[in-house]
């Protein structure tokens, strides 16, 4: 038979008190499941906002009046809405100092898709100015898209090739968007044209709602913006606001701004969340530290034995420093795994919830939270025992005292 | 030459009262000493100071004036891991009430000292002769818990023996156990001191003082040889 | 950890977790499909989640059943059970049946995730109690085996405690 090792009585004296080394493991398992949690779902969140930001492309968009906030929610997270204005205002704004691309856009909410359950995003594009949505496309098509055609975003079942149902008609998707972590992904896109006269010709085209003295034949939803190099953004919408907002009841949304926002909130979440997984850090220590304190008091007979049969006291502080890691180790480790399944798990239901552009961070930095979350949960115990380390230096003194006083 | 002997060695205690402090002297300028083949023991009441004298012997408390001497070298002189290293091949404790380890099977206990012994220490197989020595193979994988008090009392002593040490110190090695179990575990410690152990007894119990080559009584505090 | 008895109790918390995700927690998608025919039907996830309902009442059911049993050779055989439920609860979601396509779609955001997670846990703790319940069987058979070789069927064990008693 093998030699007894120190590992093997570690492994022995947790595994025969079964319920206190579950108690300690579970501290550092919530300590690190929140950890990872907090820090992928918060990262996942800012990536999600930034790609936004860096990849829309738009300075700025114009919408009718009231519906800024209507339209950043459809742009970030894709929910249906419908709101119009003329198309004259795009033709017009091209021709402002400081304005390098235009295009409009006209957003359709479907009641249905095919299959679909969740209403989707119908979104009108100018196939010659659009320059929002064709950086996206996975697979370009480079012909002017076909009157029965569309593209898909990324989170819209169906292969290039497939045929869709919308408003009874059935399309053909031409090509898909890739992931962008915003609104685009579970959106339809279809020419302007084409997508006007459908939603005329619908069940909903009757019942339209047009603001007065709007063109039945050249509405758009949104008018989007690309600022030449080196202007001056705000000026420049105040600019064109201040030109056009009386004659075509306008509203602005700078897409910068809007980020802005959507990050204060975001880093403001993330801040919680590492507040949070600090706060049960230390209450996770302070705890583990009076338990080991009371479990040295309760187990000093033990180590009276040990030091008896020949255990320096660096040996006995070893073994247990080791036992203290060995159950950081378990929590930290189960902790960090659950973590792990979870969020990739549960990914596009934790964006949903929080009603925010998710993107799962990539496997580097999900590999570097973990190493984290593990390393300083791993922490957690050897740091909570320190303090109960001096209490073995009493060890000798029960040895004597025991009997005498 | 004597192998491991005390040269007045005392022990004082700080007693702290509703008085104040109040030094106390346990064991008070004693002087010990046995030889290899001695078989020791020492009788005296509860609190006479018997088994802080033992452990001073036995390398767990250093004595507040005086020295002890193994081998001729100052114990106490020794660093933490010397000292612990003395402890686990040399001088064999074996106490009264707080004997094994409660997370570890009879059989990890009684070659537990492998633990602090570095590569030098004995196989297991030690360990099945020791179980076999002292009559408790059955019982090999029990913990103590199942175990009664002579049976532990037995364990101890077969740990105590596991490294072969020079010097074996029981302290009332057969308190609370029934005369024959008494006679069982003073068999044992005769048969380690046949086997060439000093052996240093604590005893209340005058049948069990006879056994010794040389005997000591101890009165508050103060070493007395009996002549034999 | 002596026979991880309370594992027990795990397991069918998990069966009845498994059992109310597809209803409860993480619905499947609501709306029916309306077929060739003109009739409508339920979509896949509604079938998974049916599935689920059986998969998870049985994991529950021996998780009970597994609190009561003390024997490690009974509770070996009876935590193989919920393990293999737990297999088939992960297999009918992800492939046997599947949810509905969509990415965005309720069932495959939320109740496909909640019976993989759950059925996972599920298979993982009745692992557990198999393996625990395996050394309880080795350790037990050892015993047995070494009482026979030393002093008949009770072992000098037996004569010791007769003289404690």
């Amino acid at each position: 038979m093998k030699k007894l090792t120190s590992w093997a009585l570690i492994r022995q004296n947790l595994s025969r008190k079964p319920v206190r080394t579950g108690i300690l493991a579970v501290i550092v398992f919530l300590f690190s499941f929140t950890l990872y949690c907090g820090t992928v779902i918060g990262q996942g969140l800012s990536q999600g906002t930034r790609t936004t930001a860096e990849r829309l492309g738009a300075d700025a968009l114009f919408v009718p009046y009231g519906y800024d906030a209507k339209v950043q929610s459809s742009l970030l997270r894709g929910e249906p809405s419908s709101f119009y204005m003329d198309r004259r205002f795009s033709e017009e704004v091209r021709q402002e100092k400081g304005v390098e691309k235009v295009t409009a856009q006209l957003f359709i909410a479907t009641l249905k898709a095919s299959c679909c359950t969740l209403p989707v995003q119908l979104i009108g594009i100018d196939p010659e100015t659009d320059f929002v949505v064709r950086p996206w496309m996975a697979s370009a098509i480079d012909r002017p898209m076909r009157d029965d055609e569309v593209v898909v975003g990324s989170k819209i079942v169906g292969q290039v090739g497939d045929t869709l149902t919308l408003f009874g008609k059935e399309l053909t998707i031409a090509a898909r968007l890739e992931p962008t972590g915003m609104g685009f992904d579970t959106s339809v896109f279809l020419e302007i044209d084409r997508a006007r006269r459908l939603l005329l010709a619908s069940e909903l085209g009757p019942r339209l709602n047009l603001p007065a003295g709007l063109d039945r034949n050249a509405f758009v939803s949104s008018t989007l913006i690309k600022a030449a190099p080196a202007t001056d953004i705000k000026e420049l919408v105040n600019r064109i606001s201040q030109k056009y907002a009386a004659a075509y009841n306008l509203d602005f949304v700078v897409v910068a701004g809007m980020i802005t926002d959507m990050a204060a909130k975001l880093s403001f979440f993330s801040r919680c969340i590492h507040v949070f997984s600090g706060v049960l850090w230390v209450l996770g220590a302070l705890v583990m530290a009076l338990v080991f304190s009371a479990l040295i008091r309760e187990r000093k007979k033990e180590f009276a034995v040990l030091r008896i049969i020949g255990a320096s006291r660096s040996a006995l502080g070893r073994i247990v420093m080791r036992e203290a890691l060995l159950v950081s180790l378990s929590g930290a480790f189960a902790g960090v795994a659950a973590a792990m399944l979870v969020t990739t798990l549960f990914n596009a239901y934790i964006g949903a919830v929080l009603d925010a552009p998710s993107l799962e961070p990539g496997p580097l930095y999900r590999l570097a939270a973990a190493a984290g979350a593990l390393l300083l949960g791993l922490m957690t115990g050897p740091l909570a025992c320190l303090p109960a380390m001096r209490k073995l230096g009493r060890i000798d003194a029960y040895i004597i005292m025991r009997e005498e006083l | 030459m004597s192998l491991l002997e005390a040269v007045s060695a005392s022990k004082v205690f700080q007693r702290r009262s509703a008085a104040g402090h109040a030094s106390f002297a346990a064991v008070s300028d004693v002087d010990f000493s046995v030889s290899e083949g001695d078989f020791a023991t020492i009788v005296g009441q509860s609190g006479s100071g018997k088994t802080t004298l033992l452990t001073m012997l036995a390398g767990l408390a250093a004595p507040t004036r005086g020295l002890v001497r193994f081998r001729g070298n100052d114990i106490y002189s020794l660093t933490d891991r010397e000292l612990s290293a003395l402890r686990n091949r040399e001088i064999s404790f074996i106490p009264q009430d707080m004997g094994l380890l409660g997370n570890l099977t009879v059989y990890d206990n009684i070659r537990a000292p492998q633990l602090f012994a570095g590569a030098n220490a004995p196989e297991s197989g030690r360990a099945d002769f020791l179980l076999e020595a002292v009559g408790l193979s059955a019982l090999a994988f029990e913990y103590p818990s199942a175990l009664s008090g002579g049976e532990m009392r037995r364990v101890a002593i077969a740990r105590a023996l596991f490294n072969e040490p020079a010097v074996l110190v029981a302290d009332e090695p057969t308190s609370a156990l029934d005369p024959e179990n008494s006679r069982m575990v003073m068999e044992l410690l005769r048969a380690a001191n046949r086997h060439g152990a000093a052996v240093i007894v604590v005893t209340h119990e005058a049948e069990a003082a006879l056994c010794g080559s040389i005997r000591f009584s101890m009165k508050n505090g103060k070493l007395e040889r009996l002549e034999a | 950890m002596k026979d991880f008895s309370w594992g027990g109790l795990i397991v069918a918390v998990l069966g009845l977790l498994i059992m109310a995700s597809p209803a409860y927690f993480f619905p499947v998608c609501e709306t029916m499909i309306s077929t060739a025919a003109g009739g409508s039907a339920p979509m896949k996830c509604f079938w998974t989640g049916r599935a689920a309902l059986g998969g998870g009442g049985m994991i529950a059911v021996s998780g009970f059943l597994l609190l009561l049993a003390k024997h490690p050779g009974v509770r070996l055989g009876l935590a193989f059970l919920p393990l293999c439920a737990g297999l088939l609860v992960i297999l009918t979601s992800n492939l046997l049946i599947g949810v509905c396509p969509g990415a965005m779609m309720p069932c495959r955001m939320g109740t496909l995730p909640a019976l993989s997670f759950f059925g996972f846990l599920a298979v993982l703790a009745s692992g557990c109690i198999a393996v625990s319940a395996g050394r309880r069987m080795a350790a037990l058979g050892g015993a047995i085996r070494r009482a026979g070789e030393k002093s008949g069927p009770y072992g000098e064990k037996g004569a010791e405690n007769g003289e404690r008693a």
